[in-house]
């Protein structure tokens, strides 16, 4: 065939590829996640290696190709069991492979690594049989067949191009791609329709191989079951074999549980999967048949090719090539995806965080898929024809198995433990190496034949125990397998079940703080959305889900240590809560403690107030005592020592005297007051006539304002209240002599009741000084010689009377002050 | 001799008056520190009897004022207030005695005398 219209319809192809994925990023989305892409999704199983080397191992082993599509079919009857099981623990732990898995069932940190590690070396090989098959098939359609053009790097190349375009836009992996599912259902659709059309235009053209079958019988061998006990454990265990692939090939687990959008797509599924591996299959044997019977020069794996050729069928032929490249590129994409996202997550973001370069994390993964994908090309290249690259579709499926017993046990038991897991997975790689990989590696001639020997002839590596006549896939397999579960259930019963994994806990802002610098401003506000009502464990299990999923399982567990604390397990929560609250206990009691401490410090501080007020209403006592006493022992000595007195002066003298004991008096007055105020002393509320008390008042201070020359004016009203008659009056008497003392010429006061009595002082004096106005109500601030006491006591007993007392505005000073307006209740009179 | 008695209280000036008069000095009264000290630019006197408490001008401003003056009378504190720190400040500002209210009669009167006598 023309290789440039060879070369134009797969890159054709590999555009349409693309054009179908961007549709179901964006027009086809809700195709994307229907069931049927589900489905046909699944078939990714089906590569290359169906396509046409199915066709080849019918042709030279017969009808054991089957259980390579038996297994994954007996395995979707247990679906209903498993896979549920498995897309709810994925969907709440956003497992994007079987080693996240492990890593959070068994949380033993080497787990994850190892199970990555294996599964990229175990895969590698598969991945570089795709390339082959497609670099092949080129040049078979070319009519050379050596040596291998490089059809298969610009392919590799462009179909890493397409897993980082559809696969890794954005850095959790468990996103779904839709375009990538599309892109794969139609390469599914693709190559079973190419092979069922191959198979039917054969048949068509062709008839029926079997009558052709009758003298031939080393070809009617091929139909008919095996002979021998090994042949049944081949079957058997290929059944086996291949079921574990499909459930732990992470090409599979990807597709099948990182990329099902609903678990009701697992319905359909359960029964059109089946049918496609029925379908895919149904021309296998004929076209096998054919090619061995006119074709028995050629290569077994090219008869798809071959045949319609050999019919004279060009088109045909450039669609059997295109439906094997379909299978190929498929299976590349989705398993290089879900390789390097096991990379990324359990080899290189650990490493990552340690250099503290988290955030290329994206990059890196978009490097491992082209190092996959470099790496698989290298090793086609340098492989070739050798027998390690041929075999190792099997081969690979055994070392996929090897997750099987601890994956499985992982999910069923709960006396799996880490050390089980991990002993059996370590048994389980060990054999496979020893019994499969390093004897394909001497087979191909890259290591001494020394290891197709083995030390023993009961340590051939390709017959354990001296066992014979098994084929070597078999062999290693059930051999591994079997070591893998013994050390797995083995293990697991000698070791002590470990407690359940440390639960942490953290404060949901320092969490969304590490969301926002690891998966930036979406993921913190989806976390906030999601966490907003979460105690602080289920937040930081939350977050931690968040992060594996991106970060993959260990990074993410290493990122919460900072912000999160541990939880005691279950045993020790009730020991931790009493010793909490007998700290809160403990702390209330030191507050309470504090609080008293406090209060009696403020106590103090009164008592020290008070007391140096004490000191100071004495030195102001003993103050406005002295000149009167002062007054009073002159003016007696002077009348004692002068009995010749004149009238006239001995009558000044001894009015004099009594001036100064009414002042001594009303002083004495004062002070027993401001310490009846100080000891709290009950007031004696009686109906009062306010009137009558202020005419009282005036009475008493007559004397004095005569004596000084100074007119009294009055203007009162009517006015009753329940009130303690004596400290109004001791108010009003402290007012007026007040004014009197700084009055030029005249005292007013007024009483007014409107809601409340109001009383008003008022004096033509000079007024209280600016800078004193604020100070007249504190005790012992006397700006006349007075006591410093007058204005203080007024106000104290005005406020303990329900009253106001003020200095107003204006000439000269005028004081006033209110009463609360009340009667007594009829109820409480009555009593009396 | 010529003294100004200084005092707001008319209780105290009445007494004081009596007895310094009937002791043979000339006295002369002023009730706030502005009255002392107009009487004191109007003539001279040999001794001023000086109450610290007064409205207004207090008597430590009267002490301080008279000081300037060229012809400074002698002066008697004379205060309620019984405190070191006014005794201080009052000799300090050159007074030449000072004596605590409540006073007797003859204790005052001697203390007059001597400071006549000092002169």
């Amino acid at each position: 065939m023309n290789p440039l219209v060879l070369l134009l319809s797969l890159f054709l192809y590999l555009g349409l590829l693309f054009l179908v994925a961007l549709l179901g990023e964006g027009r086809w989305r809700s195709l994307a996640q229907s069931p049927w892409a589900y489905t046909l999704s699944l078939a990714v199983y089906a590569t290359a290696w169906t396509f046409m080397g199915s066709v080849g191992w019918a042709a030279t082993e017969g009808a054991s190709f089957l259980p390579i599509y038996l297994g994954p079919t007996l395995v979707l009857l247990l679906w209903p069991f498993l896979q549920e099981r498995l897309l709810s623990l994925a969907r709440a732990h956003r497992l994007t492979s079987w080693a996240d898995f492990l890593y959070l069932r068994f949380g033993h940190g080497l787990l994850g690594p190892l199970a990555a590690g294996f599964l990229v070396v175990g895969l590698l090989p598969y991945l570089a049989l795709q390339l082959k098959a497609i670099a092949q098939a080129f040049l078979f359609l070319r009519g050379e067949e050596e040596p291998l053009t490089d059809i298969a790097l610009p392919t590799a190349l462009l179909l890493a191009l397409f897993a980082i375009l559809f696969g890794t836009r954005r850095l959790d992996p468990s996103e779904r791609h839709q375009g990538l599912v599309l892109a794969v259902a139609f390469e599914s659709l693709v190559k079973l329709l190419a092979l069922l059309l191959v198979g039917g235009v054969v048949l068509w053209q062709l008839g029926s191989p079997f009558p052709k079958l009758q003298n031939r019988p080393e070809l009617l061998s091929l139909l008919l079951p095996p002979e021998d006990l090994a042949g049944y454990l081949e079957w058997a265990s290929l059944v086996l074999l291949s079921g574990l692939a499909f459930l732990f090939l992470p090409r599979q687990f990807h597709v099948s549980v990182v990329e099902n959008t609903d678990p009701q797509h697992l319905r359909l599924a359960a029964w059109a999967f089946p049918l496609y591996l029925l379908l895919i299959n149904l021309p296998v044997l004929p076209l096998a048949l054919f090619g061995r019977l006119l074709l028995p020069e050629g290569n077994p794996d090219l008869y798809v090719l071959a045949l319609p050729l050999e019919l004279g069928n060009g088109p045909l032929a450039l669609l059997a090539f295109l439906g094997g490249v379909s299978a190929a590129t498929a299976m590349v994409v989705v398993e290089s995806l879900a390789l390097s996202i096991l990379i990324s997550n359990h080899l290189l973001s650990p490493l990552l965080l340690r250099f503290r370069a988290l955030g290329s994390l994206l990059f890196w993964r978009r490097i491992s898929i082209l190092t996959v994908m470099l790496l698989a090309y290298l090793y086609f290249r340098l492989a070739g024809e050798a027998y390690a690259l041929v075999a190792m579709g099997l081969i690979s499926f055994v070392a996929v198995a090897q997750l099987a017993p601890a994956g499985l046990l992982g999910l069923f038991w709960k006396g799996a433990t880490p050390q089980g897991a991990l002993a059996g997975l370590l048994g389980g790689i060990a054999v496979w190496a020893y019994t499969l990989f390093l004897p394909a590696l001497a087979r191909s001639g890259w290591l001494p034949p020394f290891f197709l020997e083995g030390p023993h002839p009961l340590m051939r590596p390709e017959g354990l125990l001296g066992v014979r006549g098994l084929d070597p896939v078999t062999h290693g397999f059930l051999a591994s397998l079997t070591l893998n579960l013994a050390l797995t259930l083995g293990v697991s019963l000698f070791t002590r079940r470990m407690a359940l994994q440390e639960e942490r806990t953290g404060e949901v802002e320092e969490l969304a703080a590490l969301l926002r610098r690891v998966l930036g401003p979406e993921a913190e506000e989806s976390f906030r959305h999601q966490a907003r009502a979460l105690p602080g464990r289920e937040a930081a299990g939350l977050a931690e889900t968040l992060l594996a999923g991106s970060v993959g399982p260990a990074t993410a567990k290493l990122l919460l240590l900072s912000v999160t604390r541990a939880v005691p397990p279950e045993a020790l929560r009730e020991e931790v809560e009493e010793a909490a609250r007998e700290s809160r206990e403990l702390r209330a009691y030191a507050q309470a403690l504090e609080e008293a401490r406090r209060e009696l410090a403020e106590a103090y501080e009164r008592l020290k107030a008070l007391d140096q007020a004490k000191d100071e209403l004495l030195a102001a006592v003993s103050h406005e005592l002295k000149t009167p006493l002062t007054a009073v022992r002159a003016l007696a000595e002077i009348l004692e020592a002068n009995p010749d007195l004149s009238e006239e002066e001995r009558g000044r003298f001894v009015s004099l005297l009594t001036k100064e004991t009414v002042r001594l008096s009303r002083l004495v007055e004062e002070i027993l007051a401001y310490t009846r105020l100080q000891a709290g002393v009950p007031l004696a509320r009686s109906p009062t006539d306010l009137r009558a008390l202020a005419v009282e008042a005036l009475a008493l201070v007559e004397p004095l304002a005569r004596e000084r020359g100074i007119t009294m004016e009055s203007h009162l009203a009517e006015v009753q209240t329940l009130t303690d008659r004596d400290r109004v009056l001791q108010v009003l008497l402290n007012l007026l002599h007040n004014a009197l003392r700084h009055a030029r010429s005249r005292v007013r006061l007024e009483l007014l009741a409107n809601q409340e009595a109001l009383f008003r002082v008022s004096d033509d004096g000079p007024g209280v000084p600016p800078q004193a106005r604020t100070l007249v109500f504190e005790p012992f601030q006397s700006f006349s010689g007075g006591t410093g006491l007058g204005l203080f006591l007024a106000r104290r007993l005005v406020e303990s009377l329900g009253g106001r007392i003020w200095l107003e505005e204006g000439e000269g000073a005028t004081f006033a002050f209110t009463l609360p307006l009340e009667v007594e209740h009829e109820d409480s009179g009555g009593r009396r | 001799m010529r003294i100004l008695v200084v005092d707001d209280e008319e209780s105290i000036l009445v007494p004081l008056e009596f007895l310094l008069k009937k002791a043979g000095h000339q006295v002369v009264l002023a009730r706030t520190g502005e009255e002392a000290l107009e009487a004191l630019s109007r003539g001279t006197f040999d001794l001023m009897v000086l109450d610290l408490m007064l409205p207004g001008m207090d008597g430590f401003a009267v002490l301080e004022r008279a000081k300037a003056l060229s012809q400074r009378p002698k002066v008697l504190v004379l205060t309620a207030r019984g405190r070191e720190a006014d005794r201080a400040k009052a000799l300090a500002l050159g007074a030449e005695a000072f004596m605590a209210k409540p006073f007797g009669i003859q204790d005052l009167l001697s203390q007059v005398e001597e400071l006549a006598g000092g002169r």
